[in-house]
């Protein structure tokens, strides 16, 4: 993968949940790796609002500073632009929902085109916004437009939460791999939640897979629900 | 089956209004219930409906108003400090007996307070924010498929009822995600509205007013809406029931905080303490009798948990009488509690042993 990779996609497609995963791979293999949460839209369920557990991991997290991360002001910090001139450092961005959220990259476009980039969008199919191929065309379009950057690849994150079966995870694949047809981009990678893990190798089409799988663990737990991983 | 789709809460309640049959949205934004808005501005054209964004709340709870009475089926939705802009509105539409939808995705108060969730509008949706002797019906979702069902079942009520209706949910309900099944659109909604202001050629004029200067003529007003208040409270009470047939203490949450609760009675059980839970969905009408049928088999305390400094607390202690004790236990400002201090507040008030 490139240095630098940013995640984006429509609203609630699993941006954050896939950045913090990938970040937290990539940490156990290099050294530096610094995951910019990068959503300055979202109200809720951001990477700023687990940083002090992401940084015990041995992460670097750049987030909107102190006295602004609660409120509603689209803020990014200056630091983002420092870490863009870092060479030996993995930058991992986690970019808000939608077009309106991928705009402030759009900021940074100049200077990322001269960068070693991967820009992927995020596709979940059973988010109202991307249901099918034409759907997810015209997100992909709007987002590329608002942010001037082109998307290099697509993931699938076809889920339903805990309802996920293989049957839902599958139909996102096939979506997903025709969509990478018509659209011309590369079909990155396919994710797979942590707890279908051991059903995966017994499924056919799991044997034809064309893209590596990233096994999803969820960090951003609701109040309520027990850390089944702790 | 229905197809399922992964929503936000604030997604799922547009999505469920659409269905339900609402074609008329006003609104102003606000954290974190803005995706209602960006949700209504792209669906309502698709469907033929109207789209307003407003200049204020003011505004928006006016124009809900004005369609209201002309007959259409009509929502607004905001969060705590718009809310409170349109308690002025919202007393007029219920003395004018006009059917909407009001939804309030709480955020920490008072004032400006803060975005993330909280529960301390309670007082203000169940007494009335604004003047006057009216109620609004008000629905307390705790699920994502309950914000859908629940927002259609709100617009039934309001418009059988002729009556505001809100739909009570929190920054967090609003923006965590569930896999929900969607219903299919309304096609007839079996109500007709008789007294709308549609134009009166071939038939008297239809009139809707709010102004009552004869002090006889408005307390008859008084009177029947009084009426309408009565078999609401006879008809209309919903609420959920978890494990209290033997229960030694009852924990009494809605919303986000009754699947706090949840979870702590769960685990609770688990090291055998005696609890169940009452979770009112209608927060009015009060779930009154289930606290008195409770009471029947014997249950030693009940436990308030809410996110507000004590709020519904004074409904419960209301409905139980003085007969046992009511504890409560809150946090406040956007701070959400997690299940193992509410299992410690349980423990606190359980005998012992089982």
């Amino acid at each position: 993968m490139k240095r630098i990779v940013i995640f984006w996609g429509a609203y609630g497609s699993g941006k954050t949940e896939i950045a913090v995963n990938y970040a937290l791979e990539a940490v156990k293999k290099k050294g530096k790796v610094t995951l910019v949460d990068f959503d300055l839209v979202t109200p809720y369920f951001r990477v700023r609002d687990m940083y002090r557990f992401l940084e015990a991991q041995g992460l670097r997290i750049i987030k909107p500073p102190n006295k602004v991360d609660h409120s509603d002001i689209p803020v990014f910090s200056p630091e983002v632009l420092e870490a863009l001139y870092e060479p030996y450092e993995e930058l991992i961005f986690d970019v808000g929902g939608d077009a309106i959220g991928a705009r402030p990259l759009g900021y940074l476009s100049k200077l990322l085109s001269s960068q070693r980039y991967e820009a992927l969008m995020v596709i979940n199919i059973n988010r109202p916004q991307t249901r099918d191929i034409r759907s997810i065309k015209a997100v992909f379009q709007s987002i590329e437009q608002v942010s001037r950057i082109k998307t290099t690849g697509l993931v699938s994150n076809t889920h339903l939460g805990e309802k996920t079966t293989l049957d839902e995870v599958r139909r996102g694949y096939e979506t997903v791999l025709e969509a990478s047809r018509e659209l011309g981009t590369k079909f990155a990678f396919l994710c797979v939640p942590d707890f279908l893990l051991e059903k995966l190798p017994g499924s056919r089409w799991v044997k034809d897979l064309q893209v590596p799988v990233l096994v999803l663990r969820r960090y951003l737990l609701l109040p309520w629900e027990e850390d089944t991983n702790a | 089956m229905a197809e399922m789709v992964l929503m936000k809460g604030n997604e799922a309640v547009a999505e469920a209004a659409i269905l339900a049959g609402c074609r008329y949205y006003f609104g102003y934004p606000i954290t974190p219930q803005n995706e209602i808005s960006e949700y209504m501005a792209k669906r309502m054209p698709e469907v033929g409906g109207v789209f307003l964004q407003a200049e204020s709340e003011l505004a928006a709870i006016n124009m809900v108003y004005g369609a209201s009475g002309a007959g259409g089926r009509v929502m607004t939705s905001s969060s705590s400090p718009g809310i409170s802009l349109m308690q002025e509105g919202l007393s007029y539409i219920a003395a004018a007996e006009l059917p909407c939808v009001v939804v309030n995705m709480m955020r920490g108060g008072p004032g400006l307070g803060g975005i993330q969730p909280s529960q301390s509008d309670y007082f203000q949706a169940v007494k009335g924010g604004g003047h006057g002797d009216y109620h609004l019906v008000v629905l307390a979702p705790a699920n994502i498929q309950e914000m859908i069902d629940l927002t259609i079942e709100a617009f039934d009520i309001a418009d059988h009822y002729r009556t505001p209706v809100m739909v009570l949910g929190d920054g967090m309900l609003g923006q965590m995600m569930e896999a929900v099944a969607l219903r299919s659109p309304r096609e007839n909604l079996g109500t007709s509205k008789n007294w709308a202001t549609t134009g009166a050629k071939g038939r008297p004029r239809n009139i809707i007013t709010t102004l009552y200067l004869d002090p006889v003529e408005l307390e008859k007003h008084n009177l029947r809406l009084q009426e309408k208040y009565a078999q609401l409270k006879e008809k209309e009470v919903r609420y959920e029931e978890l494990n209290c047939e033997d229960a030694e203490v009852v924990v009494v949450a809605y919303g986000t905080t009754s699947r706090i609760a949840r979870t702590a009675v769960r685990k609770a059980w688990a090291e055998g303490i005696r609890v169940g839970m009452l979770r009112p969905i209608t927060l009015w009408p009060f779930p009154v009798t289930a606290f008195q049928e409770i009471l029947k088999r014997g249950v030693k305390a009940f436990l308030c948990i809410e996110m507000s400094t004590g709020q519904m607390v004074e409904d419960v202690r209301l409905a139980v009488e003085g007969k046992v004790p009511v504890y409560f236990y809150g946090r406040t400002g956007g701070v959400v509690p997690n299940p193992q201090e509410v299992l410690e507040e349980i423990k606190k008030f359980s005998p012992k042993e089982r």
